[in-house]
């Protein structure tokens, strides 16, 4: 235990000391205005612009914006993928005559969607929750149907000789057994959709967000770097926050449980 | 019947020797012996009989090499309350698939499996199965994989429940290991807890398939023990398939022999050696017994040989 968490303090000092040693070289060159740093701003200015905005309120409140969307568009997404999913690895006719098109969805970047969902829907939420949708339902169906054609033959016998029959068999046995691989396919899912949520909201106007910050609205031409860098910041944390504190937490928990090493057995 | 402990021993080795000889034996070899009937009078009084196998054959469907393989023909068994039945075989000889059939996890091709005189359609608490590997949900604490089958049967309080699996925990020695998680014990403890939560069932039936095989001979001859104890405390039928002739003889009231190509049964004997069986009593070498296999396998004997075994039946 006590090796595990100097293992993780001993992480955190050499990332931070990473950052840190960017940021040195990053303030100094463009203090000494070096070639190509014109269009760049001090690491302390943009920190500044962001710990100033932070403070005021304006980019909790574009989050607000972006999060709700992002969190309204997933929440549809696990409701359809993870029945499609359990649908799919269930019936094959299905599974074939899909067989197709669900891998095509998946593979296809969502903003491709955008300029039609703009002529369907306008320059709506809609347009950027349905992207959201598009971008992540897919990811989430695959990943639980492949977890679920994945779970040992052992597990499901015996369940069904312990007595868990018909959906109990899915909450007690199918879908524990399978929650590893659904949880990689929510992680990756998030992913997708994080991306089409910003894109979606770097094009789509007239809403708010974090999307209208990158696209600088209503800021004072000298303040456009440092608070483009500051919005930079914002979405670079929340997106790390989400993957390290929310699903490797869930992941390490899941694998943890099972006897397995989120990072493979120490070689 | 006074019998002592050295008269006992050879009684044990001569049946472990025929059985060994049996189980080399190709079927036209076979042809020439006389089939011998058990005419099995069960140790505990009436002889209700609980599982029957009625001419069942089972043929592979599907693609690849499996396809269309014989994996029985035309099998009759019958199995009685109470009794502690083993069949043994060669791998492929659908000793298995026996135990699947009466498990209900899959249908027969051909003839009728019963439990109870109903015919068995699909797998159900009421028939314990043991896996070879332990099957237990690595999801789920000791205790909460004990639970699982009453939770199931949603019939009891969480404290109850809790009360019951604790019990059978400390049947089979597990007592302290509640809040384990699977991974965290030994390939033996696994064993000892799917056996428990089997036994939680507490159905009429257990059916064990190569349960101990895995398992190192210290820990399989504690098993072995702790099994003879509960099978006579709970006076359950249980079947049990093992390829370990040794195993069969310490456990089996009836072992089922059986063949492979098509799998099929070739003999029942009875064993009568009083319990509990001692691992001691058991007088043949182990590697002995597989060496002997092993070079039979090579010089096949191409005269019918003689089975003495049968003279041990009741």
């Amino acid at each position: 235990m006590a090796e595990a968490a100097q293992s993780r303090w001993k992480s955190i000092a050499l990332s931070l000391g990473a950052l840190s040693a960017i940021a040195l070289v990053w303030e100094a060159a463009t203090r000494l205005g070096l070639p190509g740093t014109q269009n760049l701003a001090p690491v302390s200015v943009f920190v500044g612009q962001f710990i100033k905005r932070v403070i005021d309120g304006s980019f909790l409140a574009a989050l607000f914006f972006t999060m709700i969307r992002m969190l309204g568009g997933y929440g549809i997404s696990v409701s359809l993928g993870l029945p499609l999913g359990i649908t799919l690895w269930r019936v094959k006719w299905l599974r074939d005559s899909l067989g197709l098109i669900v891998p095509g969805l998946h593979g296809m970047p969502a903003i491709v969607w955008l300029p039609l969902l703009r002529m369907w829907l306008g320059e709506t939420e809609w347009t950027i929750v349905v992207i959201v949708v598009l971008a992540s339902v897919m990811s989430i169906t695959r990943g639980t149907m492949d977890a679920l054609a994945q779970i040992p033959n052992v597990h499901t016998r015996a369940g069904r000789m312990l007595g868990a029959n018909g959906w109990r068999l899915y909450r007690f046995v199918l879908l524990p057994s399978a929650m590893p691989g659904i949880v990689a396919g929510m992680k990756q899912g998030w992913a997708f959709a994080w991306r089409g949520l910003l894109g979606a909201e770097l094009i789509v106007t007239g809403l708010m967000g974090v999307g209208p910050i990158l696209r600088l609205q209503g800021i004072a031409p000298e303040d456009k770097i440092p608070v483009l860098l500051a919005a930079m910041l914002l979405v670079c944390i929340v997106s790390a926050s989400v993957d390290r504190f929310v699903f490797e937490n869930i992941e390490a928990r899941l694998l943890k449980q099972r006897g397995l090493h989120p990072h493979g057995e120490a070689v | 019947m006074s019998q002592g402990p050295t008269h006992e021993a050879a009684k044990s080795a001569a049946l472990e020797r025929n059985l060994a000889e049996a189980l080399t034996l190709e079927a036209h070899e076979l042809a020439g012996v006389p089939e011998v009937k058990v005419e099995h009078a069960s140790r505990r009084g009436d002889a209700e009989v609980l599982i029957e196998l009625a001419s069942v054959s089972q043929r592979y469907a599907g693609e690849g090499a499996a396809a269309g393989r014989v994996a029985l023909e035309n099998v009759n068994l019958r199995v009685f309350k109470g009794e502690f039945v083993c069949l043994v075989g060669p791998s492929g000889c659908g000793k298995s698939t026996i135990l699947n059939l009466i498990a209900g996890f899959m249908q027969p091709s051909d003839g009728r499996v019963l439990y109870k005189g109903a015919p068995i359609k699909g797998p159900g608490p009421d028939r314990a199965v043991m896996f070879q590997d332990h099957a237990l949900f690595p999801w789920l604490t000791v205790q909460r994989n004990v639970e699982f089958g009453l939770k199931m049967a949603n019939a009891q309080e969480r404290q109850i429940r809790k009360k019951h699996a604790r019990n059978y925990l400390a049947m089979v020695n597990m007592a302290g290991h509640e809040r384990e998680y699977p991974h965290q014990l030994s390939g033996g403890m696994r064993q000892r807890v799917a056996l428990a939560r089997s036994l939680a069932l507490e159905s009429d039936v257990l059916l064990m398939d190569e349960p101990f095989s895995a398992l190192d001979p210290t820990t399989r001859d504690m098993l072995h023990e702790q099994l003879q104890r509960i099978w006579m405390e709970t006076k359950k039928t249980i079947v049990f398939v093992t390829h370990s002739l040794k195993e069969a003889i310490r456990l089996a009231d009836r072992i089922v022999l059986m063949g492979s190509n098509p799998g099929r049964i070739r003999r029942e004997i009875a064993v009568d050696i009083p319990r509990p069986r001692e691992l001691n009593s058991l007088a043949l070498d182990e590697i002995n017994i597989v060496l002997r296999r092993e070079l039979q396998n090579e010089h096949r004997p191409t005269l019918p040989v003689e089975l003495p075994g049968v003279e041990y039946n009741i």
